[in-house]
C-alpha cells in the first residue's frame, strides 16, 4: 500500500487529496495547541465554501452534484481555516469560506480559472474590511481547551486566554521599546514550545513535515517554497545585525504564517508560476514583500498581500522565465500580443 | 575476433518519461512468419494511370516484380505471387473520409520470393548505385516515418547514426530485428559507409536492450575496425528515440526544427530498414516487413515477419486474437499510435506496430496548472501555455511559445493528472497552422497574379493614352489646318 502514497497522484482529485493529508498534521497540532475550535472553523469555512461552490456551479449552468469532486473547494477551506485566528468569531470561516470561493473561483470560472489565490484573496478582503475580527481572536498557546469560543469577537479582552494577538503584532506594538534580552523574558515565550515562537513552532514544524510529505510524492516542487523562505529569512537575517529593532531570523521563520505559507500558498499551482524558474521567483517575490509587509507595513503579517501581488505578476514572470526550447538558441521571452 | 567500442551516453533527455516498457510482452515469443491468403495494397493517390489499366482481373503477378513506382521514384515490389482479385477504392486504415485505390490480390504461392528479382549488388557499390538500388528496391523508412531512403542520401553526410533506441512501450520491432538479423545491419552499415564516404556511424541503443546488443557486438564485422564506429547506449526514457533527441544524446548537437538533420550532414535510420536494405543489396526488395502486435488487449502478443499487405484482421488472429471486451486497435505504439478504424486494410510499409488496448473513458478536467506535462516535455515546451493559448484560440500565440517543435510525442498527456488530451489539441492546431499557410501560400499567389495583372494594364493603358495623345495632336494638327482653309476660303 505504501507505494500507493508515494507515487506521483494520477489524477487532479488525487493531488488534491495529497495536499490534504499533508495538513493533517500541522491541523492536529494546531487543534493541540490552539484548542478545538480550528476544527469548528474547518467545518464552518468548508460550509461557506461549499455553498458558493454550489452556487457558482448553479449559477454558471453546471450539475451542482459534481460540486466537491475534485477535492479543490474542501482543500481552500481547510487553508482558510488554518490561515484565520484560531478564536475568531464563528462568523468569519462561513463568510471567509463563501468570498473565497465565490469571489475567488467560481467568480472566474471555477477551478483552474482563478488568477489569484482562493483563500489569501478571502484572507485579504476580510482583514480589510473585519479587522478586529481578523487580528484579535489568538489564543495564548496550550490555552485553547480552556478558552471559549466567542461568537461575536466583541469584548475580547475580557475573556481569559486570549492574547488578542501573535507574536508578530508584539514586535510592532509591545515590544518597540524593549531590548531584545527583554523580549526574552515576556511570558508568552515560557509558554511550551522550543522559546523561540512561544507555542506556534510546533505548528510550524508540522507543517513543514507536511510540506516535505508533498515534496516527496513531487506534488509541489522546491523551488516556491525555497524562493519564499530565502526571500524573507534572507532579508531577516541580513537586518538581524540590529537585534534590538528587528524581529529575530527565527521568529520570522516559525512564527506567523511563513512556513504553512511557504509550503500550501505560494505552491498553489493554479495562481502560481508555472515553470520551476518561475516559481523560484514566484517565491523570492512573495518572501521579500512578506517581510516588507511585517516591517514596515500596516498589517501583522503579510503573506496573503504578498501572494495577491504576486499572482499579478504571474503572467509577466511565465512570460519570462520559459525554459530554452531544445534546439533553439535562446528562450522565447514575451508574448505575440506583446510584441506587436 | 572484432570488438565494438561501446560507450555510455554521458546524456540524457530533461523529461521524458521513465515507464514500465511492455516489451518483453511480445519477445516472449519467436518471431513468426505469416503466409496471408489474400494481399490488399493501397495504392498512393499520385499515381498518373489508374491501376485498372495496368492489371486485369485474373492477372497473375510474380513475387518481386514491380507493382508501381511512386512521385518520389520508390517502387513497390509484389510481395508474393498472386493473381490480381480486384481493384477498386475503399477504406483506408484510419478511415479517413477520402477513399484510396485498393489492389486486393490472392496469394498463390504463400513462400517468400526465392530468387532475387533485381540483380545483387557487387560488394562496396557506389553512392548512385545505392541510391538507385534503394529506390528499386521500394526502401523506406520502416520505424514509422516511411520517408524514402535514398531522397536522404541526396545531400552531404558525414554521420550515419542508426537509431536502436526503440523507445515507446511495447513496441519490438527494432530489438527483435538486432537481435535476429544483427549481420544484415552491419552489411548496410558498411555499404552506406563506403558508398557514402561517411566518416563515422554511431548505432544507439537504450540500456533495456542487452541481448540486442550481445548480438550486434558478436556480429560486428571486422572490416569497419579501421572505422570511426561505436554503439552508445543511452538510459531507457521516452522519447529518446525521437530523431532530433537522438542526435543529441548520441552526438551532444542540437538541431533546430527550422532545419533537418540531413542538411547537417547526419542521417539516421532505423535498424529495420538497414535490414532491408541488406536484403535489397542482394537482390531482394522490400516484401515483408516485421510487425509487433502487442498490447493489454492480446492475448499471444508476438512479433511477425509480414508480407505487406496482409490484413490487420488476419495479424490480429494470429495473435490469438483480442480478449472479450471494447478494445481500441492502434497503428503504433501506446504514446504515438492512431486508432485503426477499418482492420481489414493491409499492413503498410509503415505498421512497426499493432497495439490493443482496451477502451478506457476518461473525462479531462481543468488544467491546474501544476506543470507535470512541462517536466515530462523533451523539447522544454510548456503544454499548459500551449494548450491555454490554443483553447483560447491564440494560434499566434502558440506559435509564438513553439508549438511548431512539439514532437505530438504524448508524453505530457500521459502525465497529466487532468486527463487533457494535450497532444490531439496540438496536432490540430499545427495542422490548423498548416492550412493557414497554405492559404496564405494560394492568398499571396493571387496578390502577385492580381498586381501583375494590375501592372499590366496600367502599362496598357498608358501606352493607350500616348497613343491617343499622339494622335490627338495628329488629328488636332489636321483641324487646325482644316479651319485655316476656311478662314482662307471665307477671307
Ligand atoms: S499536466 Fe495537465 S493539469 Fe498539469 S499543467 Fe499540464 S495540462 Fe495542466
Ligand atoms: S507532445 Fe509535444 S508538448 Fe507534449 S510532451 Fe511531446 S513534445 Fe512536449
Amino acid at each position: 500500500m505504501l507505494w500507493r502514497i508515494w507515487a506521483p497522484p494520477q489524477s487532479t482529485r488525487a493531488v488534491m487529496q495529497s495536499v490534504w493529508i499533508a495538513l493533517i498534521p500541522g491541523t492536529l497540532t494546531s487543534v493541540w495547541v490552539f484548542g478545538p475550535g480550528v476544527l469548528v472553523h474547518l467545518v464552518l469555512a468548508g460550509l461557506g465554501a461549499c455553498l458558493a461552490e454550489v452556487i457558482g456551479r448553479r449559477a454558471r449552468g453546471l450539475a451542482a452534484t459534481q460540486a466537491l469532486q475534485d477535492g479543490s473547494t474542501l482543500l481552500t477551506a481547510w487553508l482558510l481555516a488554518l490561515a484565520l485566528p484560531p478564536a475568531a468569531p464563528l462568523w468569519l470561516p462561513f463568510v471567509a469560506g463563501l468570498i473565497a470561493i465565490g469571489l475567488g473561483k467560481q467568480l472566474y470560472g471555477g477551478l483552474g480559472q482563478n488568477p489569484v489565490n482562493p483563500a489569501m484573496l478571502a484572507y485579504a478582503i476580510l482583514i480589510v474590511s473585519a479587522p478586529v475580527a481578523m487580528t484579535t481572536g489568538w489564543i495564548v498557546p496550550f490555552q485553547g481547551w480552556s478558552t471559549p469560543m466567542p461568537l461575536t469577537g466583541i469584548g475580547v479582552g475580557a475573556v481569559d486566554g486570549l492574547t488578542g494577538a501573535t507574536i508578530l503584532d508584539l514586535y510592532r506594538t509591545e515590544f518597540r521599546e524593549l531590548t531584545a534580552p527583554e523580549i526574552a523574558q515576556h511570558p508568552l515565550f515560557s509558554v511550551g514550545g522550543l522559546g523561540i515562537a512561544p507555542g506556534v513552532e510546533w505548528v510550524a514544524l508540522s507543517h513543514l513535515l507536511g510540506g516535505g510529505f508533498l515534496f516527496a510524492r513531487r506534488v509541489i516542487r522546491w523551488q516556491a517554497p525555497v524562493g519564499f523562505l530565502v526571500g524573507l529569512l534572507g532579508l531577516a537575517a541580513f537586518f538581524a545585525i540590529d537585534p534590538d529593532n528587528t524581529v529575530p531570523v527565527l521568529t520570522h521563520a516559525l512564527a506567523g504564517a511563513t512556513l504553512f505559507s511557504a509550503f500550501f500558498i505560494v505552491t498553489d499551482p493554479v495562481s502560481g508560476a508555472t515553470s520551476p524558474r518561475g516559481q523560484w521567483w514566484f517565491g523570492l517575490g512573495a518572501g521579500v514583500i512578506t517581510y516588507l509587509i511585517r516591517t514596515y507595513g500596516l498589517y501583522p503579517d503579510g503573506v496573503a498581500f504578498a501572494v495577491l501581488f504576486m499572482n499579478f505578476m504571474v503572467p509577466l514572470i511565465d512570460q519570462y522565465t520559459r525554459p530554452r526550447i531544445h534546439g533553439e538558441s535562446r528562450s522565447i521571452r514575451g508574448s505575440v500580443r506583446g510584441r506587436s | 575476433m572484432a570488438e565494438c567500442r561501446i560507450i555510455q551516453s554521458p546524456r540524457r533527455l530533461a523529461g521524458g518519461l521513465q515507464r514500465a516498457d511492455g516489451k518483453a510482452l511480445s519477445l516472449s515469443q519467436p518471431l513468426m512468419q505469416m503466409n496471408p491468403p489474400v494481399l490488399q495494397l493501397a495504392l498512393p493517390d499520385t499515381l498518373e494511370d489508374t491501376p485498372l489499366e495496368r492489371w486485369s482481373i485474373g492477372d497473375q503477378i510474380e513475387a518481386g516484380q514491380p507493382l508501381f513506382t511512386t512521385q518520389e521514384g520508390i517502387t513497390q515490389a509484389c510481395p508474393r505471387t498472386a493473381t490480381v482479385e480486384s481493384v477498386g477504392t475503399g477504406k483506408t486504415l484510419s478511415g479517413s473520409p477520402t477513399p484510396c485505390r485498393l489492389l486486393n490480390l490472392t496469394v498463390v504461392d504463400p513462400d517468400p520470393p526465392r530468387q532475387p528479382s533485381l540483380t545483387p549488388l557487387p560488394a562496396n557499390p557506389d553512392g548512385r548505385t545505392l541510391r538507385q538500388r534503394a529506390a528499386d528496391a521500394g526502401i523506406v523508412g520502416l520505424g514509422g516515418g516511411g520517408f524514402p531512403a535514398h531522397l536522404k542520401w541526396q545531400h552531404r553526410l558525414h554521420t550515419l547514426i542508426v537509431n536502436g533506441a526503440e523507445c515507446e512501450p511495447f513496441l519490438t520491432a527494432d530489438e527483435q530485428t538486432m537481435r535476429l538479423r544483427a549481420p544484415a545491419i552491419w552489411d548496410a552499415v558498411v555499404a552506406l559507409m563506403s558508398a557514402l564516404s561517411l566518416q563515422r556511424c554511431v548505432l544507439v541503443l537504450e540500456d533495456n536492450k542487452p541481448e540486442a546488443l550481445a548480438a550486434l557486438q558478436a556480429a560486428y564485422p571486422s572490416v569497419l575496425d579501421a572505422q570511426d564506429v561505436c554503439i552508445t547506449v543511452i538510459q531507457s526514457q521516452y522519447p529518446s528515440g525521437a530523431e532530433r533527441q537522438l542526435i543529441w544524446l548520441a552526438l551532444g548537437l542540437e538541431i533546430a526544427t527550422t532545419t533537418s538533420p540531413v542538411e547537417h550532414g547526419i542521417v539516421v535510420h532505423n535498424p529495420v530498414t538497414l535490414a532491408a536494405l541488406a536484403d535489397a543489396l542482394h537482390g531482394y526488395p522490400l516484401t515483408d516487413r516485421i510487425v509487433t502486435v502487442t498490447g493489454p488487449s492480446i492475448v499471444t502478443p508476438g512479433t511477425f515477419q509480414t508480407p505487406l499487405g496482409t490484413p490487420i484482421d488476419l495479424l490480429l488472429s494470429q495473435a490469438g486474437g483480442l480478449r472479450p471486451g471494447h478494445h481500441n486497435v492502434f497503428h503504433g505504439g501506446p504514446y504515438t499510435g492512431w486508432p485503426i478504424s477499418n482492420t481489414a486494410a493491409g499492413v503498410r510499409a509503415t505498421t512497426a506496430c499493432l497495439y490493443a488496448a482496451p477502451v478506457v473513458s476518461q473525462t479531462p478536467s481543468p488544467c491546474i496548472r501544476c506543470g507535470a506535462c512541462a517536466e515530462v516535455c523533451p523539447v522544454h515546451l510548456q503544454p499548459q501555455q500551449l494548450f491555454a493559448a490554443l483553447t483560447h484560440d491564440q494560434l499566434d500565440e502558440a506559435l509564438h511559445v513553439g508549438l511548431s517543435q512539439c514532437l505530438e510525442c504524448g508524453a505530457c498527456d500521459v502525465v497529466c493528472p487532468s486527463n487533457l488530451s494535450l497532444t490531439k489539441t496540438f496536432q490540430d492546431g499545427i495542422q490548423d497552422h498548416q492550412l493557414q499557410q497554405a492559404e496564405k501560400q494560394r492568398a499571396d499567389r493571387a496578390r502577385t497574379r492580381f498586381e501583375a495583372r494590375n501592372q499590366r494594364l496600367l502599362k496598357r493603358s498608358e501606352a493607350d493614352e500616348t497613343r491617343r495623345a499622339v494622335r490627338r495632336e495628329r488629328s488636332g494638327s489636321a483641324l487646325d489646318r482644316i479651319r485655316a482653309a476656311r478662314a482662307e476660303e471665307t477671307h
